[in-house]
């Protein structure tokens, strides 16, 4: 076949092409000085590869296992085609269409310089960690996105954006902290409480559910000044600050306003309180005080002895502590009887049972009728009742006769058939004699025997009742301002702080001092005893009448 | 002599991170917030505004050592301010949170904080310990002196195989063209021996034994390169300096020198790459805690 080798170089930037025309069987490629081409390049073999024709076209087989690249493909052997581009080294060959006459064409370039081969051999090596496939901004753009578009973007998308209505919530990612127990049932619906964004939670989210939450005073003087009005719930209810950190427990919020209440609030006439160890109030208690034989709550200072003498208490009950604390027991119709204060005071919830003459005094203090009648008893009731009943006894005896006295009149201690009546002045005889007999045993039950032993017992002109029993008024919580909770001191015992077995008189009050609750309760950070805030013993929602969200009014 | 960053200026900056974490750690002992230790009380909200304004400046860094024409300090001078300011950053971070953790933004933001502080804390202890070694290694050496002798002894191995013969000549080609340096970051990182040249050289041996043994039982003597060149040795005594044969002695020279160079290289690149590689996670990781901190930001306000 008819071959023209055509090699083009670059001569002063200018491509000078030159051919040379031969006629071969095949074409032999190589570095050898016996190849038709020629290439001077220690990476081609002498004799590297042939290129023979083949149908129509032309076949190249290397000559060696060094292969050659043909259009990037490295390859032993293969067809070769028009257009093909074949490396060797540095040397690029080209088929190009042959001119006519001429069976195959073959363009030589020398492509690289020695120089630019090993340029582009210190290229592909990769010898940095960026060339090593390690990418900071690709990470660095990625990392940033999916942070923003999953932590930021999205949620507040879902939130604020169409796809909110369906109830998805993504916000959660926001909260700072563990919610309240309270609350954890809506807690992942941000919006029942954030109602807009950039702004503080307002009360009217909390009163949508605490309806008529009470508030901390009844007097609108008080209630209109400017922290009560601007007051936000949030500021003493935490949440997402813990499972049962709802309830700010901090003395400061109190004391803020309470330390100097005549500051800013002259009108509620309060006693400062600044600490509950050092300045703290003793406790004013609620006593019965008495008018026309009623008693109304009012409240007393309990002060100290040393000041105005001890607090008493007029309840109209005789009950001296000590008779019935004594260690060796009381006398009760079974023998003598140890007594433990809750014989009588029976704790229920957060203080005692109310204690009823039926279930805690009578198993001693039974009502006798009449020392000559052991079984017979009279009941606990209204001093006409019982007065009823004594009258109607001794009538009774009267009528039906047989009794036993020497002193009763012949009318009364005969015993009569049954079916006989008395005669008219017999009958007289017989209830006049009844009526001395009632008189006699009422001034004995009432006066000296067994109501006057417990109550205030005096005389009086209705033939009706002739004895009438003071009211008694006992006290169920003397405590006006606070709360104290029994059960959560039932471990301790009652002596600790109620000096009962001492007590000779029925109008000691037996309410501690504070004192002894300083014992064991002190201030937030004192050391050694309980840390007591305000809100353990006092109500700030306190009002009884006024409530959040209503607009103030006179109560 | 050289002055570390970490020394920069007596210590100022220490100084400085060390006052500003004492006084961060003295104001939070001492308050006492309505609702715990948090990062919503007033010194809560300072010392996050601290933090974000630390952690902004700190990025910056990666802009600043990049403006060489800047007058505004040394490059030296900020590297040690970053050093020691990025470790107060983490004690007044952490005083920001309350110690208040949970599966939350809040705390990735702080997750991602503590990583890119650990990672300069890594690259801190690097730069302590690979720079000596790399001068040290290189031994007035430049890489890209060692990397123009590989090419070159490339070249002139050719040359040689092929006046040996076309197959030690293809061997030797293939050798070339196959010689690994560097490679993907984990090359990089993990295989500093990076190159194949203790299989290529094998066989090379190989085929020289073919070459120069006569018999089975001399062959089977003849097992590794030393041995080969020691056979080369003794076969140019015997054959009184024949040319061809000092040739080959000469090919295995110029390869295993070529093989030696190019390892060092490998662990050249290898040092430079533990050197840097902190950064690759420094850096994206500094852009995550960017992100968060943005959207930190906006999520408590947005939440009051």
């Amino acid at each position: 076949m008819r071959v023209i080798l055509r090699r083009t170089e670059s001569l002063g930037g200018l491509p000078v092409a030159t051919d040379e025309e031969l006629e071969l069987e095949r074409v032999k490629v190589g570095r050898g000085t016996d190849q038709n081409v020629q290439l001077a390049d220690m990476r081609v073999t002498l004799a590297h590869a042939e290129i023979r024709a083949q149908g129509n076209g032309w076949h190249i087989e290397c000559r060696s296992e060094n292969p050659v690249w043909i259009n990037g493909r490295q390859m032993l052997e293969g067809p070769l085609d028009i257009g093909d581009a074949l490396n060797f080294g540095r040397f690029r060959v080209h088929v190009r269409p042959p001119p006519p006459g001429a069976d195959l064409l073959l363009e030589i370039e020398e492509h690289l310089s020695a120089r630019q081969v090993e340029a582009a051999r210190k290229a592909r090596m990769r010898v940095t960690l960026a060339e090593g496939g390690l990418r900071k901004r690709f990470w660095a753009w990625s990392a940033t996105i999916a942070v923003l578009l999953g932590l930021l973007v999205v949620p507040a998308a879902v939130r604020y954006g169409a796809g909110g209505e369906a109830g998805a919530s993504l916000d959660g990612v926001w909260q700072t902290g563990p919610s309240s127990d309270s609350h954890s049932g809506f807690i992942q619906d941000c919006d029942s409480c954030h109602k807009a964004p950039f702004v503080a939670v307002r009360n009217d989210a909390c009163l949508a559910c605490h309806k008529r939450q009470a508030h901390h005073s009844d007097r609108p003087e008080i209630l209109a000044i400017g922290d009560m009005i601007d007051g936000r719930c949030g500021s003493c209810h935490l949440e997402h600050t813990g499972r049962n950190a709802l309830i700010a427990r901090r003395t400061e919020l109190c004391t803020d306003c309470h330390a100097d209440p005549g500051d800013r609030f002259p009108a509620a006439e309060l006693a400062p309180v600044s600490s509950f160890d050092d300045d703290h109030p003793g406790f004013t208690l609620s006593l019965p005080a008495w008018a026309n034989g009623a008693a109304k709550p009012h409240e007393v200072a309990q002060g100290t002895p040393q000041e105005s003498g001890p607090v008493r208490e007029v309840s109209n009950l005789k009950h001296p502590h000590d008779v019935h604390m004594v260690r060796a027991g009381v006398a009760s119709p079974d023998g003598p009887r140890v007594l433990e204060c809750a014989d009588c005071h029976r704790p229920m919830g957060a203080t005692f049972a109310p204690i009823r003459m039926e279930e805690h005094c009578q198993s001693c203090h039974q009502l006798d009728f009449d020392p000559d009648v052991p079984g017979r008893r009279l009941p606990h009731r209204a001093p006409a009742e019982v007065a009823a009943i004594i009258l109607d006894h001794y009538a009774h005896m009267a009528l039906v006769g047989g009794v036993a006295e020497p002193e009763a009149p012949e009318a009364v201690r005969l015993l009569r058939r049954p079916g006989q009546t008395l005669r008219a002045e017999e009958r007289e005889v017989a209830m006049s004699w009844a009526q001395t007999r009632a008189t006699q045993t009422m001034e004995d039950v009432f006066s000296r025997r067994v109501c006057v032993v417990c109550h205030e017992v005096k005389r009086t002109d209705d033939p009706l009742k002739p004895w009438d029993v003071e009211k008694v008024a006992l006290t169920a919580s003397f405590l006006t301002g606070a709360r104290f909770d029994h059960t959560a001191h039932r471990t301790e015992e009652c002596s600790r702080c109620h000096t009962a077995d001492k007590s000779k008189e029925s109008a000691d009050v037996l309410v501690p001092p504070l004192a002894t609750c300083r014992e064991c309760h002190g201030d937030p950070g004192t050391s050694g005893r309980m840390a007591t805030a305000c809100v353990d013993c006092h109500g700030f929602h306190i009002a009884r009448k006024m409530v959040y969200g209503a607009p103030a009014e006179a109560p | 002599m050289h002055e570390s960053f970490l020394r920069h200026a007596r210590w100022r900056y220490l100084k400085a991170a060390a006052a500003l974490s004492v006084a961060a750690s003295a104001l939070y002992l001492w308050h006492d917030p309505l609702d715990g230790p948090n990062g919503g009380t007033w010194l809560g909200y300072t010392l996050g505004t601290i933090a974000a304004l630390l952690i902004v400046w700190l990025a910056w860094l990666g802009v600043r050592k990049r403006q060489y024409a800047s007058n505004l300090g040394s490059v030296r001078g900020w590297v040690s301010a970053h050093v020691y300011l990025g470790l107060a950053l983490l004690v007044i971070a952490t005083l920001h949170t309350g110690f208040q953790f949970g599966l939350n933004l809040h705390t990735l933001a702080y997750v991602l904080m503590v990583l890119v502080i650990a990672s300069g804390v890594w690259g801190i202890a690097v730069y302590t310990r690979y720079p000596r070694m790399i001068t040290d290694h290189r031994s007035q050496a430049t890489r890209e002196n060692w990397l123009e002798e590989v090419l070159e002894l490339n070249e002139r191995a050719i040359q040689l195989a092929d006046r040996i013969s076309p197959d030690v000549h293809r061997f030797v080609l293939r050798s070339a063209e196959r010689l690994k340096i560097g490679g993907s970051w984990r090359e990089q990182l993990f295989y500093a021996r990076g190159t194949n040249a203790a299989t290529e050289l094998s066989a090379l041996t190989e085929i020289l034994r073919k070459k120069l043994t006569a018999s089975d039982a001399e062959r089977a003597a003849v097992t590794d390169s030393e041995q080969v060149i020691l056979l080369t040795d003794e076969k140019i005594m015997l054959s009184e300096r024949d040319p061809a044969i000092e040739r080959l002695k000469q090919l295995l020279e110029l390869l295993t020198r070529r093989n030696d160079i190019a390892a060092r290289i490998n662990q050249d690149v290898q040092m430079h790459g533990r050197l840097q590689v902190w950064l690759y996670l420094h850096v994206p990781l500094t852009a995550a805690l960017l992100a968060a901190l943005t959207a930190h930001i906006i999520a408590v306000f947005l939440y009051r």
